[in-house]
């Protein structure tokens, strides 16, 4: 297939020069890409397998009772949680585990959060000494619960997220630490598996479980009753469908090749004195999840320590997502400001003998492929688009690779969406499945181009002002189940 | 120079897409397969799992090999439905002798303890793992030594079934195999204490405990576990252990102490009460915070005083403890708690308000365990 294009002008083939070479790169990128996505999401698949066959042997119930079993503390950090922190804590004393304490941190919310946690609770004030020393703003009051002795409430200054998980890792009593964000809720065998992992093999240091959405699902007195995907919510359900692909195609393999890099900060188990160790969470960057997880990394490999960072696809915790298109705009630019920032921060560490695999693949990988990739495939989409204008290209050449592209990012999605199913089967019915794999057909029309704009956008916005906490509007799981289950 | 393709490479391409498409197909065939077929397993897997326990509650010969039968010609996951009822059943006041006898006859009757004993020898991690953890239940018995051996297994998941096994099987042999496992470190310490802290393993550890050149380490976890056993039979070595030179030892035999002082004689119990009384001026802290755990088990000690002093112990968890324990002994307790609440000393009055102020909200405290 030839082209007719004809330049007599230097400046012309000049820029001819510059957009096929361009082109090739791109190409030669996005095969690299297309062929370690799909690599990550055998390694996953082989994961899930021997993980559901090995299933059945894990006495995770004795996890849960035994004395010996190693304690948890959990953190819910809170900034004008009002709608969903009684229903988050209330989902967590459900879980099917022992000995734990959730602390609950109120970071000087200016709506109900306290007062709602008092209401629910009958909160009265105690003193209690903090067990380590990490630097916050200061704490007004220590609360603990006469209903329930597992509660324990932090309400202190504003300081912002990492603030608060690091008062409220001052006030754990367990060498257990998991941060769980205020606006989710856990499965009731989440925690036992986790710890499993701990128990299992002594060099773990943190693990992290899998998020999934939880709009469209009832929830009732903290617990998922029926799950389900939402009507009529394109943007929920493909961040269901973005969600399954990210964890179980991505975090997955990662884990398994031993070169996880980040535990979602909405569910995570961190050994404490390691968080300690390492300085706690760090108040100044956009993700603190992210920037922990290397920075532990690296504190261990610096004092020569074992470093087992894991992830596990079956404890689950549920998040409500984003539905409205300025929201998820807001988050998907601050998580790609976080990761550009943590992997700047962090630079030092790439190329080094003594960081292994995570220096010399996992961040190429991610500085290549996770942060430059929106900036790659827009320049690129302009690029192709000039090359069109200018007759450089044929129209059905790009089309055939528009296609490929396609093809393949469905190809990829449906692969999870089986191992999901064969695996896991969260979602009982046919409708969910159908809604899936619309989605996942979906999403490749439109609305993957523009999350490439918006996560571009973020990369020249590293600089720019950064919230203390994700600005998500939240419109409670029990009421927008209620509204979910109206008739039309 | 041109961006174009040839007419090979375009092909190729468009086959890729043909390729990727029908796969995507295909893969769509394959979720709609699966969710029928496991819609359809787990109907199947939920009969097998009664017609089980039908077979055993019914005590009829026929109809236990018949399902031993079919478990046999099964494979995974009749095995993993074995392992479901295995735990459904697994309480003691179900499984009569004589069930328990024609289970066993049942399974060697049909072949199926023969298959399990050879998957023992499986190069599949599953089909170890499901023998290992199908052992030590009433419906197949097996040698604890057989199981011994995967406490060492390349699994963890594997190695982890073959100590609940063990501990299962609850017996001197078994208590002896864990032992053997502690001391091979080939597991987490705590993994194998929680299994071990039984009446049926006292003896084997207190073997274990005077064995010759048995070193310290493995003293301590036995100390551990027997703590947990809560048994009389427990005292007398950990009095010995309680007087020894090594601090760990001591930690421990304070811990043995404190959950068997009930179960101890009049006298041995004075003596647990003058071993504890000196080891509140241990010179290791948590020998002196377990001690505090010891007196906080004898009722109306008088040991006040001391309590009072160890409020303000150089270490944490003493001064804890010693708050927990004035606390514990109600309004004498309480009186002591307010006078150091006000004492110059800053941590112990700190302390002393914590634990008032965790009375005042849990009238239950103390039995909370908060």
């Amino acid at each position: 297939m030839m082209g007719t294009g004809v330049f007599d002008n230097n400046g012309l083939e000049w820029l001819q020069t510059l957009v096929i070479a361009y082109n090739k790169f791109l190409m030669y990128y996005l095969g690299v890409m297309l062929f370690l996505a799909g690599l990550l999401v055998i390694v996953g698949w082989i994961s899930v397998n021997h993980y559901v066959r090995m299933r059945p042997l894990r006495d995770y119930r004795h996890v849960g009772t035994s004395e010996l079993s190693m304690p948890v503390s959990i953190l819910v950090p809170g900034f004008n949680e009002e709608l969903n922190i009684v229903e988050s804590v209330r989902s967590l004393l459900a879980t099917q585990f022992s000995q734990m304490e959730v602390i609950v941190i109120n970071d000087g919310s200016t709506d109900k959060t306290l007062q709602v946690l008092q209401d629910a609770f009958k909160l009265v004030a105690v003193e209690r000494a903090p067990r380590s020393g990490l630097a916050t703003m200061p704490v007004r009051h220590v609360y603990a619960s006469p209903v329930d002795p597992r509660i324990v409430v932090v309400d202190k200054e504003n300081g912002g997220k990492a603030d608060a998980l690091n008062a409220g890792i001052n006030y754990a009593q367990y060498p257990l630490v998991s941060a769980i964000d205020a606006d989710t809720m856990l499965d009731p065998g989440a925690l036992a598996r986790l710890v499993w992992e701990f128990q299992s093999h002594s060099d773990t240091v943190a693990t992290g479980g899998i998020v999934r959405i939880a709009n469209g699902s009832t929830v009732k007195d903290g617990r998922l009753v029926s799950i389900a995907t939402p009507h009529r919510q394109f943007l929920a359900n493909v961040q269901i469908v973005e969600y399954l692909r990210a964890f179980l195609g991505g975090r997955l393999g990662w884990s398994r090749m031993g070169m996880l890099l980040i535990i979602s900060g909405a569910f995570g188990l961190f050994r404490r004195d390691v968080l300690v160790n390492a300085g706690g969470y760090n108040g100044d960057t956009i993700t603190e999840d992210a920037e922990l997880v290397l920075r532990i990394r690296k504190y261990q490999a610096d004092h020569k320590l074992p470093c087992r960072i894991t992830f596990f696809p079956d404890p689950i915790c549920w998040t409500e997502a984003p539905t409205t298109v300025k929201s998820l705009v807001r988050q998907r630019d601050r998580w790609h400001r976080g990761l550009g920032e943590t992997l700047i921060r962090h630079r030092s560490m790439l190329f080094r003998k003594k960081f292994g695999r995570i220096g010399w693949v996992a961040l190429p990988y991610f500085w290549a492929f996770e942060f430059l990739e929106p900036l790659i495939t827009v320049t690129g989409m302009i690029v192709t688009t000039l090359a069109l204008m200018f007759g450089f290209g044929s129209m059905p050449v790009y089309l055939l690779m528009l296609t490929f592209a396609f093809a393949y990012g469905f190809f990829i999605s449906m692969a999870i969406i089986l191992l999901e199913e064969r695996a896991f089967r969260r979602y009982p019915n046919w409708r969910d499945l159908r809604r899936m794999t619309v989605t996942a057909f979906l999403e490749n029309f439109g609305f993957r181009q523009w999350q490439a704009f918006v996560r571009m956008r973020a990369i020249f916005r590293i600089r720019s002002e950064r919230k203390q906490w994700g600005e998500q509007k939240r419109v409670g799981f029990t009421r927008a189940q209620h509204v979910e289950e109206l008739p039309a | 120079m041109n961006l174009h393709l040839t007419t090979g490479d375009a092909q190729l391409i468009f086959t890729l897409v043909i390729v990727l498409s029908v796969l995507s197909i295909v893969l769509i065939g394959a979720v709609i397969g699966f969710k029928i077929n496991r819609d359809n397993l787990e109907k199947k897997s939920a009969a097998m799992q009664v017609r089980v326990l039908d077979a055993w509650e019914s005590g009829d010969n026929q109809q236990m090999r018949a399902v031993a039968l079919e478990i046999l010609h099964g494979g995974v996951r009749e095995q993993s439905d074995l392992t479901s009822v295995c735990n459904r059943t697994a309480g003691a006041a179900w499984w009569t002798p004589e069930r328990m006898a024609a289970v066993q006859q049942s399974f060697i009757d049909a072949g199926l303890a023969e298959q399990l004993r050879r998957q023992l020898d499986s190069g599949s991690h599953i089909r170890r793992g499901l023998s290992v953890y199908i052992a030590g239940f009433p419906c197949w018995q097996i040698d604890p030594l057989l199981v011994e051996r995967f406490t060492q297994d390349s699994e963890p998941t594997v190695r982890l079934a073959a100590v609940g096994a063990l501990e299962r099987m609850a017996s001197a042999e078994s208590a002896e195999a864990l032992i053997h496992a502690l001391e091979q470190n080939h597991l987490p310490r705590a993994r194998i204490i929680e299994r071990l802290g039984h009446d049926w393993a006292v003896e084997p550890m207190l073997r274990a405990m005077t064995k010759p050149g048995q070193i310290w380490e493995i003293r301590c976890d036995l100390l551990r576990a027997l703590a947990f056993a809560a048994d009389a039979r427990a005292v007398e070595c950990a009095l010995d252990a309680a007087a020894g030179p090594n601090k760990y030892e001591r930690m421990q035999a304070m811990r043995v102490l404190a959950s068997a002082f009930a179960k101890a004689t009049p006298e041995q119990q004075q003596r647990i009460e003058a071993v504890a009384i000196k080891a509140t001026e241990d010179e290791h802290p948590n020998v002196r915070s377990n001690a505090v755990e010891v007196l906080r088990q004898i009722p109306g000690a008088a040991e006040y005083d001391r309590l009072e002093a160890l409020v303000a112990d150089a270490d944490w968890f003493v001064r804890r403890g010693a708050a927990r324990a004035l606390g514990a002994l109600g309004e004498a307790g309480w009186k002591r708690l307010e006078r150091i609440a006000d004492s110059p000393d800053r941590f112990a009055a700190q302390r002393a308000r914590e634990e008032l102020a965790m009375h005042a909200v849990f009238p239950n405290y103390q039995q909370a365990g908060a």
